[in-house]
């Protein structure tokens, strides 16, 4: 707290006899870190609306900064102390020497991110204070490749592995310190995002143009957001009102037909309410086939989904942000043969139900999500707050892979009741709260093994999941800071379950800082969905869990980090090295070794684990320009029964990633150009066997290692209008053979073949080859004085 | 991990080029965040490696070749778009353009108001 005097001398100027008649103190609010992005041309700094702003002897009368970060006080005498503070920054006292405007800036501090009703950290790269490992991709990183949605937004990331489940649905899976997504908490706006029935698909849904920035925590994460986070947490921050222009529109062409458009409007309506609201529309119905196989090598799309945010700042402290979702989709994928002559789309929703004489599979997803946050800081012990989040949502899934059948409907609520406070002073802060989980799921199954036989199956399953959770962090001592949680679930299902976590820092100098993270979480297995590529194939599902029941994963994951700051040729460059490692105490193994013609499911027995490694360069290189490098290197093992292989299929031991970016000098209007290019190599990774298989229909153990080179070149004519143009897999690299079962042109396959070798899911590798791309943006920003 | 120090090494030896480079560090008058921009702009010419202001100390740091360029020059620079650095003062005309919270020789000119430049952060250029 001895540091807080030298913060917060920007902007002073001694006023002169005609300021100082006006009996009021102005002034602003915002972040410290001045450099947010570093290839930024102009310093960000962030305005802090919603800090607490009073002065030291008149505890009665406290003002909250306005949506600019702006506040007006009246004022005091020179020598008197102006107290300024706000949730997850370091309060600051600030003494008045007669300035009739000042700037105030708050430095971030420990962050309870669940504690904050509203996110308003900087979105810096790397952080060096927080004690979590956390990366921020904020919306100049997301433009550098147009990533539609965020299952796309990772493609340009080193640390989270982006790969499609099957080839033919187009849907991309995660995966976080080499395993599945599923075991990562995904969150939009620090509440829950995509899980459950949703947790592969979810990720289509988040178009990349409604993102503000996205948070990449790897580790156990916070106690207070939950039991279900165990290699990491990613949080995606929606553009919000305080964070969107007042109109902003999208709209996105690619080489195989689809098209995107999307809107994003903010309007203040109020002095205290402001709205938000984010359009999207996709299409994609082109029949595309380049390699011949008969397949659509990406599939028809339709998705509508809307999202409408409103946000409320109260002057007394009371502060809320509501929003509700709502989405519509429709895709069908397989061979050409069973669209040609449709009307599309319309003819989509009749193939749901009636199979066609060719391999297709049709999805619809429906959903409406509706979320509440509302947060009461204390006037006068604004360290002290109370916190209600309230999430609902209740999700539709429908779909037919040839002629298996899936209908699976998922009502989700989760409420949680955080009270934040301090113990003496503010280096002791605790959170504390409760939570409520209710999670039904309904699912009905039908699979023709044969022509006369059909096998119902249904999965209904009720979860309720009272929980109580305190974490504390201590922040005594600018070197070290530490956060400790713990939470208890008392689940109807599984009984009582205990969830540890543990994160710390300390940094040797003002630019290294060690990392260290430890925690347990645990799940509840969703296998239909979390193997949605599996249904691609003529695999028979088993459930080798019927003898003990559905049992939850649970793992334990422990890290360290280390983040290093340096100058290289004078200028900034950073060094980040990590390693983590994940064991299970129970996993439901996914075992698609023990026949090319099966998937069993069962519950671990033996060792299941998951060590990774990865080492990133970042380096300022240049005014204009910035490379990235890194590399990953991943080690996962499950026993199997049946002593199948034990290593992880569908995981690429090793990853080196390089990306460089070109920005030019703004010219006079703000325009500039921008290049960025992303060459990645991933390694080999081992497939599920299929050895057993007649030739055509086997393919080899390990799957080749392989490049990919995408670029995008981007021209912004004013910040308001830009156009951009890029290319995914420049190299043309395509997975061989990609689906067993399709006629690759060297022999025709029997209809008695395909139904018992055809198998589409063991994808490693780009199914379409190079792809070009083109998009432009243009929007309205906040109005500007004139210089 | 090998890897990685292959790919450290490969960065380093891209910059240990034979230049002649020099650090230098000195006070340059202006207010906020403007005036960094402004500066730092002004210093974005050939033979410039880094230059940074910091708006709390006014000190910039600029490392620069110096084959190319020379420390006057450097100010010079500054000078030229209107902040008075320690060696040369920015003439009237061009400090007269400057806006109106970042006129730093009048104590207490118009203020900085909640609308300049440090309002639009991250949300632009897209």
């Amino acid at each position: 707290m001895k540091r807080i005097l030298l913060i917060c001398l920007l902007g002073i100027l001694t006023p002169n006899g005609v300021w100082s008649q006006l009996n009021v103190l102005k002034g602003k609010v915002l972040t410290d870190e001045s450099r947010i992005e570093r290839s930024s041309e102009e310093p960000t700094y962030i305005p802090l609306p919603g800090a607490y702003v009073r002065w030291s002897h008149d505890s009665a009368t406290t003002i909250v900064s306005d949506g600019f970060g702006f506040f007006k006080i009246n004022k005091a005498e020179v020598g008197d102390t102006l107290v300024v503070s706000m949730m997850g920054f370091v309060t600051v006292g600030w003494v008045y020497n007669g300035e009739s405007y000042v700037d105030i800036p708050l430095k971030a501090g420990v962050e309870l991110a669940s504690a904050e009703v509203v996110e308003k950290k900087a979105s810096t790269q790397l952080s060096l204070l927080s004690p979590l490992d956390v990366q921020s991709l904020n919306r100049k990183e997301l433009v550098k490749a147009a990533c539609c949605n965020l299952s796309e937004a990772f493609e340009t990331n080193a640390s989270v592995d982006a790969s499609f489940t099957d080839a033919v649905t187009g849907t991309r899976q995660i995966r976080m310190l080499g395993l599945h997504g599923k075991y990562s908490q995904l969150q939009v706006d620090n509440m829950p995002g995509p899980r459950g029935l949703n947790v592969i698909k979810g990720l289509e849904y988040i178009p990349g143009d409604w993102v503000h920035a996205i948070h990449i925590s790897k580790g156990a994460g916070s106690a207070t957001q939950g039991y279900e986070s165990i290699t990491g947490q990613i949080n995606v921050a929606m553009k919000n009102p305080e964070t969107a222009d007042p109109l902003h529109a999208n709209v996105y062409f690619n080489g195989m037909g689809r098209s995107e458009v999307n809107v994003v409007t903010n309007q203040k309506v109020s002095r205290r309410w402001s709205t938000t609201v984010l359009l999207h529309g996709l299409r994609n119905e082109r029949l595309n086939d380049r390699n011949g196989d008969g397949f659509l090598d990406v599939p028809l799309h339709r998705h509508l989904i809307g999202r409408n945010e409103w946000k409320f700042t109260g002057d007394r402290g009371i502060r809320g942000e509501y929003a509700i979702t709502v989405l519509e989709t429709g895709s069908g994928a397989g061979q050409t043969g069973a669209y040609e002559g449709l009307a599309l789309p319309e003819a989509w929703r009749s193939l749901l139900d009636a199979s066609t004489a060719d391999w297709s599979a049709v999805t619809q997803i429906d959903r409406v999500e509706a979320t509440a946050k509302t947060g009461y800081v204390f006037p006068e012990a604004v360290w002290r707050s109370i916190a209600t989040q309230l999430t609902f949502y209740d999700h539709w899934h429908t779909h037919r892979f040839g002629s298996n059948h899936y209908d699976g409907r998922e009502r989700f609520f989760r409420g949680n009741i955080l009270y934040a406070d301090i113990i003496g002073n503010t280096n002791h802060s605790f959170t504390t709260g409760l939570s409520y989980v209710y999670n039904a799921f309904d699912e009905q199954l039908q699979f023709e093994v044969n022509d006369s036989l059909d096998l119902q199956y249904s999965v209904e399953r009720e979860e309720q999941v009272p929980g109580i959770f305190a974490e504390y962090t201590w922040s005594g001592n600018e070197r070290w800071s530490v956060i400790g949680g713990v939470r208890y679930d008392q689940h109807n299902l599984f009984g009582g379950m205990l969830s540890p976590r543990l994160h710390a820092r300390w940094s040797l100098t003002e630019n290294v800082s060690w990392k260290i993270a430890a925690g347990r979480g645990f799940r509840t297995p969703n296998p239909f969905m979390e193997q949605l590529g599996t249904w691609a194939s003529q695999r028979q599902w088993y459930w080798g869990y019927d003898s003990q029941g559905l049992q939850p994963e649970i793992a334990t994951n422990i890290g360290a980090n280390l983040t290093s700051k340096f100058r290289l040729n004078y200028r900034e460059a950073s060094l980040t090295l990590d390693a983590y490692s994940t064991r299970f105490e129970n996993k439901l193994v996914v075992d698609l070794d023990q026949a090319a013609s099966a998937i069993h499911l069962y519950n671990l027995s033996g060792s299941s684990f998951a060590n990774s490694a990865q080492a990133e360069f970042n380096w300022d290189m240049h005014r204009r320009w910035d490379i990235r490098l890194a590399y990953r290197w991943v080690n996962a093992h499950t026993d199997r029964i049946l002593g199948n292989p034990t290593e992880n299929p569908f995981v690429s031991k090793h990853r080196g990633f390089s990306q460089i970016s070109y920005a030019s000098r703004l010219d006079e209007r703000e325009g500039q150009w921008r290049a960025d290019a992303t060459f990645q190599w991933i390694g080999a990774q081992r497939l599920p066997t299929t050895v057993a298989n007649p030739e055509p229909f086997s393919r080899p153990g390990y799957a080749p290692d392989f490049y990919q080179l995408n670029a995008q070149l981007t021209r912004q004519f004013t910040p308001e209008f830009s156009v951009y143009l890029g290319v995914e897999n420049a190299l043309n690299y395509k997975q061989d053979r990609p689906i067993i079962g399709a006629d690759y042109g060297d022999n025709p396959v029997a209809q008695q073949d395909f139904n018992q070798y055809f198998d589409a899911s063991l994808v490693y590798g780009p199914i379409f080859g190079r792809m070009f791309y083109a998009g432009l943006r243009w929007g309205i920003l906040p109005s500007k004085k004139n210089e | 991990m090998r890897y990685v120090l292959i790919l450290m090494a490969l960065a380093l030896s891209t910059v240990s080029g034979a230049q002649k480079k020099a650090e230098i560090e000195f006070q340059v008058s202006g207010v906020c965040g403007m005036c960094e921009t402004r500066i730092e702009k002004a210093l974005d010419v050939p033979g410039v490696i880094m230059a940074e202001w910091d708006v709390e100390t006014k000190k910039a740091t600029v490392a620069y070749k110096t084959k190319v360029l020379s420390e006057e020059q450097i100010h010079q620079l500054i000078a030229n778009v209107g902040h008075d650095t320690a060696k040369i003062k920015a003439t009237d005309e061009v400090y007269a353009n400057l806006h109106g919270c970042c006129k730093y020789r009048e104590l207490g000119g118009e203020s900085c108001t909640g609308e300049n430049e440090q309002d639009h952060d991250d949300r632009h250029p897209e």
